[in-house]
């Protein structure tokens, strides 16, 4: 067994939370659920197998798992992100059991390789494998970018080795589910969009440091030029890279659903989101009043600029 | 002479703008609530309209008791959406044209188009023609998970000359959402006319389609539903864009088409074939149709109290 704590933040996820803290248990001394308040049995599966859980209000990803690490009681050396719907292979488990404790001092993050698999199949082609993600770093050494959606984590001190194995990010809801995940992301996206465009919040991380040259390249592409196209024009030709370049016809039915649906009709409803968004603003006198419409969007009633807190109220 | 039925469910954005848009030529307005948990029947009621409230299974079962129902005392009745609005012309026309109409006429055709983030949506052939109005007890509702119609029983129809808007004011999101559940429907009805799983004649037929609509219908059914969906899809949306002149609407048109007339088309296609995985291994159809109900998360598509009769 490892050094290493397991966090992982839930809401409504019994579905998978037992798989994935089983999956956890292969590696870790310490297991967090970080819940935003279930209604349905996650705490209580949770606590029956052997997680410590711990409720907190949910207000972005990025800001619940930031609470995480700044107040769980952590006391191994290293620390890792998992998320309720993922499992390690088991090739993944023994790498981090023999590689995790041999590492030297100097290196303080690990990233590991995701596959995706949507529909039961694992989608290997398409740009979408591996897509290689910080996920264990020593305690301390490691935040998380604030940001409404695709908040990574970056290291700030010490470097990353990348891991050989994979962990899957394995969603066993069906394709209403997976629509209505992404429409909300979709909002939060647009938001992470115009918060930028108008610089409306302070704790905002811009495309800053970055843990790899992957997502600092991808990032830079969608915020520089993808964000300015017509709004057909860069889901269109991203789901034809995908889709043809890059070999997604290879994923068979499943593919052809979820190239579609992820890259061009997500990217999609983002780009008309932004404009939808982008038209309330503008009816808006001011910074003030933006910002408030933004939280009325996802439903929070405000958002105060000075602590950078966002206060959720129940509407 | 004319009663209008509005089916709603949390519409107080709305419900004022319909009310308002019919009652000039309706001699009394229904609201038909499955339950609101704002202020839809509240303010329905302050505007005069007679609000019932009702359990909701689907639109044509609701739009079917509601017919039977209700005292409707008035020769014509009339079904509006509570997100729809009438043009004066329209307004104009009904007023005129309904009284003068002939014995065997029995339902009229409205044209209605869409307007989409504050666009009229003109182009990509998205006027549509539904059947709207009709004598009381000459129309009923085709029993349906998705698309209810109505089928004259008797008579013939005709079509009015001006424009009503299908408005809706909310936004992207519930779009989405609004047709992320029409999906799972129109999924559940394809593959209860694959399996038939209807007990009687609800399997499709062109008895009820306008005439001019049977083109549209045969294609639909000899062509566009044997090609994969995702082909079929594809193919129209670019006929609805490219060769309906789609491009027109400008970029709110194309938002449109794109979500209603390719995403929406895919998503029925994609969770057609995700719901068949588990129904073909299936024997028989009782099995199939328990199957379909627990994962659609419809369970009244397991009982038979959907089916047409």
């Amino acid at each position: 067994m490892a050094e290493i704590c397991v966090i992982i933040l839930t809401y409504n996820e019994e579905k998978h939370i037992e798989r994935a803290i089983s999956s956890a248990q292969e590696i870790a001394a310490q297991i967090f659920v970080v819940d935003s308040f279930s209604t349905d049995r996650t705490c209580e599966i949770a606590r029956a197998f052997g997680a410590e859980v711990v409720q907190h209000a949910y207000i972005v990803q990025s800001r619940q798992f930031q609470w995480a690490i700044d107040n769980l009681p952590i006391t191994t050396e290293w620390v890792m992100r998992l998320d309720a719907d993922e499992t390690l292979t088991p090739e993944l488990v023994s790498e981090i059991n023999q590689s995790l404790p041999r590492l030297p001092t100097s290196v303080t993050g690990v990233t590991l390789r995701r596959r995706h698999v949507f529909m039961g199949r694992w989608i290997r082609h398409g740009a979408r494998y591996p897509i290689t993600l910080l996920r264990i770093w020593r305690r301390g050494t490691a935040c998380i970018e604030l940001r409404w959606m695709d908040e990574h984590m970056i290291l700030l001190c010490g470097r990353a080795v990348g891991f050989k194995h994979d962990f899957s990010d394995h969603n066993l809801s069906d394709l209403s589910s997976f629509i209505r995940k992404h429409n909300e992301y979709a909002t939060r996206e647009a938001i992470d969009v115009l918060i930028d465009r108008y610089h409306l919040l302070e704790w905002h991380h811009g495309p800053a440091a970055f843990t790899n040259i992957q997502m600092a390249a991808k990032r830079r592409v969608k915020e520089n030029l993808y964000n300015r196209l017509p709004i057909w024009i860069g889901p269109a030709s991203y789901f034809l890279y995908r889709y043809f370049v890059r070999l997604g016809f290879l994923d068979g039915q499943e593919g052809i659903i979820y190239h579609f649906l992820q890259a061009f009709w997500y990217r999609f409803l983002v780009g008309i989101k932004v404009d939808e968004l982008e038209r309330l603003l503008q009816s808006l006198p001011d910074r003030e009043a933006r910002i408030a419409a933004i939280g009325r969007t996802i439903g929070y009633s405000s958002i105060d600029l000075t602590t950078t807190r966002i206060t959720k109220s129940e509407i | 002479m004319l009663s209008v039925i509005i089916l709603t469910r949390d519409e107080e954005i709305h419900i004022e703008r319909a009310i308002r848009s019919v009652a000039p030529i309706a001699a009394k307005i229904f609201v038909v609530d499955s339950f609101s948990t704002d202020r839809t029947c509240e303010v329905a009621r302050s505007l005069g309209a007679y609000v019932v409230q009702h359990e909701f299974i689907t639109q044509s079962q609701q739009f079917e008791w509601a017919i039977g129902a209700l005292p409707i005392e008035t020769e014509w009745v009339m079904r509006l959406d509570a997100d729809e609005i009438l043009t004066d012309e329209l307004r104009d026309e009904i007023t005129e044209q309904l009284p003068k109409l002939q014995r065997d006429i029995s339902g009229v055709y409205l044209r209605l188009a869409y307007v989409f983030m504050g666009r009229k949506v003109v182009h990509g052939g998205r006027s549509l023609k539904l059947l709207r109005i009709f004598r009381k007890g000459a129309a009923r509702v085709k029993r349906r998970w998705m698309d209810e119609r109505m089928v004259l029983m008797e008579g013939h129809a005709v079509t009015f000359k001006n424009m009503m808007f299908d408005h809706n004011l909310k936004t992207l999101t519930f779009f989405i959402e609004k047709h992320n559940d029409y999906a799972t429907r129109e999924a559940i009805q394809t593959l209860c006319e694959k399996y038939s799983l209807f007990a009687s004649e609800n399997q499709s037929s062109d008895e009820d389609i306008p005439r001019g609509g049977k083109l549209k219908y045969r294609l639909k059914h000899n062509i566009y539903d044997r090609m994969p969906y995702w082909i079929a899809s594809s193919a129209f949306f670019s006929y609805r864009y490219f060769l309906s002149f789609g491009f027109l609407d400008g970029k709110e048109g194309l938002a449109y088409h794109f979500l209603q007339g390719y995403w929406y088309r895919f998503l029925v296609g994609a969770k057609v074939e995700e719901f068949d995985r588990a129904l073909r291994r299936l024997p028989t159809s009782q099995a199939r149709r328990t199957e379909l109900a627990r994962l659609s998360g419809f369970p009244s598509v397991a009982t038979r109290e959907t089916d047409d009769r």
